[in-house]
């Protein structure tokens, strides 16, 4: 069933970027929702039916760390399935966002075909987990 | 500046440049061409980023206009032309700053997250100013690092 994805990013380009990218190879995705900061993420993850996020570490805000914790699954909040983005190669960052439930880390910069399989294949494991 | 000192700046130098390559390549399918120095620098589109973590510091990107257009139709896959490209240069030279910024820091130490945040205004000195030029997209593009 394609998923409802919200796209979290603070460039506004990347944003574009990326739901072109999705839009052209096609992938299982039935609507493109976009979020500029991690305020602006929270509202639309609680007051939507969002099926995956994509999110960018460097989200401008200051729910960033509210975000985190609502989407970490052994909260009792909203555990949507999401997935990282990010120019942070550290290994504190990585290993703190797979420990918070992300399905993937994918570091900045990428390609558009790197950023689809990737996207694909955790769209793939969260629709087969339903 | 001592030898270890140097040797630092050079490893920094050595990976700021292998960065941007890497950043333009990827992201706008364009390949730089690093120049001997520094130019000046007429209109341009400034991005910088403040950050910290390991290292604190500031990093400002210099684009000419005509690279930044340039550079962000290849981001977005658009023509030169495109309408829409007023609107999202500034924010593309931005984003490439950040990408910038985040991986040369994390490369740096890769033990300690990167926190990035708009430029500040300190008196705190820096101990290592970097600058670097390339050529890319027909126009001239410029990078300074100010680290402690």
């Amino acid at each position: 069933m394609p998923a409802s994805i919200l796209i979290a990013d603070s460039s506004s380009s990347m944003r574009a970027l990326i739901e072109r990218a999705i839009s052209v190879a096609g992938l299982p995705v039935s609507r493109c929702l976009q979020a500029c900061d991690a305020g602006q993420a929270l509202r639309l993850i609680e007051s939507r039916s969002i099926d995956f996020l994509l999110l960018d570490t460097h989200l401008g805000g200051i729910d960033q760390e509210k975000l985190l914790e609502a989407l970490d699954p052994r909260s009792e909040a909203v555990a949507v399935p999401f997935m990282v983005t990010s120019s942070d190669a550290s290994s504190a960052r990585i290993q703190r966002l797979l420990e918070a439930g992300a399905r993937d880390y994918l570091l900045k910069p990428f390609s558009i075909p790197t950023l689809c399989a990737r996207l694909d294949t955790a769209l793939r494991t969260v629709h087969g987990n339903h | 500046m001592g030898t270890t000192d140097m040797q630092q700046t050079s490893e920094i130098e050595a990976a700021l440049e292998r960065l941007f390559h890497h950043t333009l390549e990827v992201m706008c399918f364009t390949e730089a061409e690093r120049l001997p120095s520094l130019p000046a620098m007429g209109d341009a589109i400034e991005a910088s980023v403040a950050f910290g973590g390991s290292r604190t510091g500031h990093l400002q990107l210099q684009v000419e206009p005509v690279a930044a257009r340039s550079l962000t139709a290849a981001f977005l896959g658009l023509e030169v032309g495109h309408p829409s490209l007023a609107l999202q240069t500034a924010d593309t030279m931005g984003e490439l700053a950040r990408i910038l910024c985040g991986r040369l820091v994390t490369s740096l130490d890769s033990s300690t997250p990167v926190e990035m945040k708009p430029a500040c205004i300190g008196i705190r000195k820096p101990e290592k100013i970097i600058g670097q030029a390339f050529r890319a997209g027909a126009g001239t593009l410029r990078i300074t690092l100010q680290m402690s």
